[in-house]
């Protein structure tokens, strides 16, 4: 169960880094309950996720209307 | 942050002496020296180049060299500043600092940091001495494009070699810092504890591992198809010269990253030293340097709107490199933040790293101008690209090196640097910076094309602008070498927290630095 709960928070905090923010608090628990292997899958999943937002966002565009 | 350590047993700093000890070193502090030297004798050798460059187009027609010398000077200038110069730089400051940040000895693999220095001056030989081979230099830019790459002469070759080499002692240097960084750190330094000069080099030496091996991949192909029969980028023989593009931007553009993410963790320590304050938000600049490097997988495209590729494939790399922006900006907030109610004092280093912040995003902006496709179909290849990208590098990779130099150089020579000349120093360069590369942005939006030796006559002012800055900015550099000798010599001398407002383990150890440092793990609190 908790290593469901650190997974979901691997992906969050993940998802701020994106932007470049996190808050110190968040940040701190992170530290504490995330392990490295948690952040690169998460990275690596939030990496896909963000280019397949992108290519959609792209084919959405490009439709001839 | 604190380390308590004894020093005592510190002063056997017995050595090799002459040439031997440079030749054999497995010293970091030696290995750190040599490729500062190396990197500027490098920045003087390129900065030669330029200013032949920018003789030749005081005016226009020909004067000074033919067209041909004019290519290979432009090809010749940026590989030498960009592996010869920045990259170098930031190798001698991981060297120099890296084991003293972390608490550690020495680096992981001293044996192999001599050798990652010592394949340095070869390949900057055969870079610069193929200015001397029938046919001169290659003459195809920095980015060795096909077809042109594989028609030149001998000096093409050498220039392979030369970026085979000098990738080599990339990767090995980067294992050596990844090893070192990982496994050497003090006890108590966790990872997200550590400096964020050492952070910004774990994720650069992580992108060098990543990207160096494609471009040896790509110039080997060159290679095979200028001697080997193959036809990888040749269309005649059923290959494909923008897959060329593809795969040298697929490097090049994590490349642009390497140069600059070192740069951001030298901003990163000057500023809250001189304004007084810890760096505002540390975890948000570990995530947002993390977030740069993995964004920078994903937008090698934007270099070739205008090669033909689908709408589609431009609106992905458009909106990808607007992206990069953001971290971008939130690394920019918060040294503003840092600096926001500091008490701040402006000694030369801190100088360099306001410029930074300030001219690095007129470069950044001038990037984001460029993301945009449309807009990139009219400038490219203008000398809008050319503003450009240095104010990222020169504005950007270089006044932090001159910044990270200033404030260290009282950590490895024990004196106080000549500051009423470093402010001198300063001021002409950032001055004359300006009057160089500002022009160009209009020079660029005119339409005068990069790469040229001769334009139409009504760039002429703009360019006679330019020409006299380059001049002013190149004599300049002079000071800062007599500048780093002269602190050499002697001078103040220099405390072992050399700055009032420093923090970290490099400034528990004396000034200068003993030749050996931390043999036993400090605690760091």
């Amino acid at each position: 169960m908790s290593q469901k709960l650190s997974l979901g928070r691997a992906f969050i905090a993940v998802f701020w880094s994106f932007l470049g923010i996190r808050k110190d608090s968040e940040y701190q628990t992170d530290i504490t309950k995330l392990t490295i292997g948690q952040v690169i899958f998460a990275g690596v999943v939030c990496t896909l996720l963000f280019i397949s937002s992108l290519v959609t966002l792209v084919y959405f565009v490009t439709q001839k209307t | 942050m604190e380390a308590t350590h004894d020093h005592a047993h510190e002063d056997h700093s017995h050595h090799p002496t002459g040439l031997a000890r440079y030749f054999f070193t497995t010293n970091h502090k030696d290995i750190g020296s040599m490729y500062l030297w190396f990197s500027l004798i490098m920045f003087f050798v390129g900065g030669f180049m330029a200013l032949v460059i920018r003789a030749e187009l005081f005016q226009p027609g020909i004067q000074i060299v033919n067209p041909d010398v004019f290519n290979q000077l432009t090809t010749i200038h940026a590989l030498v500043m960009i592996f010869g110069a920045v990259m170098p730089a930031f190798v001698g400051f991981a060297n120099w600092q890296i084991p003293l940040m972390v608490g550690a000895s020495d680096m992981a693999f001293a044996r192999m940091n001599n050798w990652s220095f010592w394949l340095m001056p070869p390949a900057a030989t055969l870079l610069v001495g193929s200015f001397l081979v029938p046919g001169g230099a290659a003459g195809s830019g920095w980015t060795l494009y096909p077809p042109l790459s594989i028609q030149g002469g001998i000096s093409v070759d050498m220039t392979i070699l030369a970026v085979h080499i000098m990738g080599a002692s990339s990767i090995m240097g980067s294992i050596n810092i990844v090893t070192t960084i990982l496994n050497m750190r003090a006890p108590g330094m966790t990872l997200m504890r550590m400096p964020m000069f050492v952070w910004t080099w774990l994720i650069t030496a992580y992108l060098l591992i990543a990207v160096m091996p494609v471009l040896a991949g790509a110039v080997t192909m060159l290679l095979t198809d200028r001697h080997f029969g193959t036809h990888f980028f040749n269309a005649a023989g059923g290959g494909d010269p923008t897959m060329f593009m593809h795969i040298f931007w697929f490097f090049g553009h994590p490349e642009v990253y390497i140069m600059i993410l070192p740069a951001f963790g030298i901003i990163s320590h000057i500023i809250p030293t001189f304004a007084r304050k810890p760096l505002f938000g540390y975890a948000s600049m570990v995530y947002a340097t993390s977030s740069i490097a993995l964004l920078s997988f994903i937008v090698w495209g934007h270099h070739m709107f205008t090669v033909g590729m689908p709408a589609a494939g431009n609106l992905f790399f458009m909106y990808a490199t607007m992206l990069i922006a953001v971290p971008t900006g939130v690394k920019v907030f918060n040294w503003i933040a840092t600096m926001w109610k500091g008490s701040m004092t402006f000694e030369t280093p801190m100088l360099f790293a306001v410029a930074f912040v300030s001219l690095f995003t007129i470069g950044g902006f001038s990037g984001l101008v460029l993301a945009i496709t449309p807009v990139d179909i009219t400038l490219h290849n203008t000398y809008y690209v050319v503003a450009h990208f240095h104010y990222v590098l020169f504005s950007g990779a270089i006044f932090s090196i001159m910044g990270g130099a200033y404030y260290w150089l009282p950590k490895w020579t024990g004196h106080m640097y000549d500051e009423k000349l470093g402010k001198v120093h300063f001021w002409l360069t950032t001055i004359s910076f300006n009057i160089t590369f500002f022009p160009q942005h209009f020079l660029g939006l005119a339409g005068m094309p990069r790469r040229i030796p001769d334009y139409a006559t009504q760039f002429t002012e703009f360019n006679q602008i330019s020409s006299v800055g380059a001049f002013l900015l190149g004599f300049s550099q002079l000071l800062f070498l007599y500048v780093i000798i002269k602190c050499i010599r002697g001078g103040a001398k220099a405390e072992a927290k050399a700055w009032e407002g420093a923090e970290g383990l490099e400034w528990t150890v004396p000034s200068p630095a003993p030749y050996h440092t931390f043999e036993t793990p400090p605690a760091f609190h």
